[in-house]
């Protein structure tokens, strides 16, 4: 039985973990590398590292801290995002650690490339984050780079339902980021149709709203930010307190 | 040592460092020469299926490391590496494989994504790899083995049966990840390592 996934997010700005307020403001957290490892060691599902400061300086991927991440003999799914603009970022982030990527400034620059990736990778490899908000029960994007918010037309609906390009859409309520059960769970609404299945993030804190959000038949995984930090063996902690079957129990081994 | 075959896409930095964690020496092989000291191939793999192909045509490496295959080093390929084992795969088109599993590789029906975590259904007895079949290993993929029943060691449920790994003689293709897969993967890679060193 294919399991549902609780997901650690990773925000990394100007080279360490942040915690990220609605994509405005940023809290020190600590060094990557020793964040990263704590995860894996606590039975994330998968890590999603996002580097923001990448794409908006036109510094491309992060490929030094993958390199140290893959160092550390990271047992854990890496998802890689930030500054990958071409099918060769996208090949080295891949060759240098991570398991499969995430693209959401070049899904709408140049969607020729963003299929070009996908045929090199496979698209099982690529996720889209999309950055949304609900304004008077319409969907918008928001550009980060232009800080613009642009609404969703029927061919966004199309294009990402097509299949062609991605595996999974990582529906991120970029406003209640980094705020305790903050998450719009009418952002899943609009992408009842689409054929891709959805990774949920932002916002997403407790342990009810965890679960209530994992039974949503077209949601394979909540991604979960800075919240899991704060407690030691805080994923085995969440899990074991769902008590769901469709979740997975880390194993380890006997001492 | 064991020789991670550079197909060109690949996670060949997280399979080299898992493989270092479990006490191997690993190298990443991209031309003949670092072939000879090898003693077990790995063909690891993230990316499509006719690029990985079309990497190694171009790379001069297949005659060698099909020879030194045939003549019984053992091999291991992991998900697409697994997939590459095989005659065929119809993704982006029909591609030959390296045939060293009779089999074809095609897309996975219904639903086109096995991402995420699953449990493994053992059909045979393998001495260097039976799990646990609680454990769950890490799965992504939207192609998967189509062939002879004989070929196949274990399964897993999705939207229909998968199969999850394949075996000929000292051939032995695993759909998963155990390079990330936490325990259960450090623990399944070690046994079959081993194994083979010693069969």
């Amino acid at each position: 039985m294919l399991k549902k996934r609780i997901s650690a997010m990773v925000t990394i700005y100007k080279g360490i973990v942040v915690q990220s307020l609605g994509y405005k403001n940023y809290l020190p957290i600590g060094s990557p590398e020793r964040v990263v490892e704590n995860l894996d060691r606590w039975g994330a599902d998968e890590i999603y590292i996002q580097v923001i400061d990448r794409s908006i300086n036109n510094l491309g991927p992060d490929f030094s801290l993958l390199e140290r991440i893959a160092s550390l003999g990271i047992t854990t799914p890496i998802i890689y995002g930030g500054g990958i603009s071409s099918v060769l970022d996208a090949k080295k982030v891949i060759k240098n650690g991570a398991d499969r990527i995430s693209i959401d400034g070049i899904y709408w620059q140049d969607k020729e490339i963003a299929l070009k990736i996908s045929e090199k990778l496979g698209s099982q490899a690529v996720i889209i984050n999309l950055p949304c908000e609900v304004i008077d029960n319409q969907i918008f994007h928001f550009n980060y780079l232009a800080k613009k918010l642009t609404k969703f037309k029927n061919k966004d609906y199309e294009f990402l339902s097509s299949g062609l390009c991605i595996s999974e859409i990582m529906i991120s309520d970029y406003k209640h980021e980094g705020f305790p059960q903050g998450f719009n769970s009418q952002l899943v609404d609009f992408f009842s149709t689409t054929n891709a299945s959805l990774i949920l993030f932002g916002g997403i804190s407790n342990v009810d709203q965890i679960s209530s959000l994992l039974n949503i038949p077209k949601v394979s995984s909540v991604c979960v930010g800075n919240f899991l930090n704060f407690k030691e063996h805080s994923i085995q902690n969440i899990k074991k307190m769902i008590g769901n079957p469709l979740l997975r129990v880390a194993k380890y081994s006997k001492i | 040592m064991i020789g991670i075959i550079d197909c060109g896409v690949g996670n060949h930095a997280s399979v080299k460092n898992f493989l270092t964690s479990l006490g191997y020496r690993s190298k990443i092989i991209s031309d003949l020469l670092s072939l000879d000291e090898v003693n077990i191939i790995l063909i690891p793999g993230v990316g499509a299926f006719s690029e990985a192909m079309h990497s190694l045509h171009r790379s001069d490496l297949l005659p060698y490391l099909m020879d030194k295959i045939l003549k019984g080093t053992p091999v291991i390929g992991i998900c697409l590496g697994m997939q590459l084992l095989t005659q065929s795969s119809d993704e982006n088109g029909f591609c030959e494989g390296l045939g060293l599993i009779p089999g074809k590789v095609r897309s996975i029906k219904n639903s086109r994504f096995h991402i995420g975590w699953n449990s493994l259904n053992f059909i045979k007895n393998d001495i260097l790899i039976n799990a646990s079949n609680l454990d769950d290993f890490y799965f992504n993929h939207s192609y998967c083995y189509e062939g002879p029943k004989e070929f196949q060691l274990a399964t897993t449920t999705f939207e229909e049966e998968i199969v999850a790994i394949i075996n000929k003689d000292k051939i032995y293709g695993l759909q998963f990840h155990p390079e990330k897969s936490q325990e259960s993967g450090k623990l399944l890679l070690k046994k079959l390592i081993d194994g083979l060193v010693n069969a």
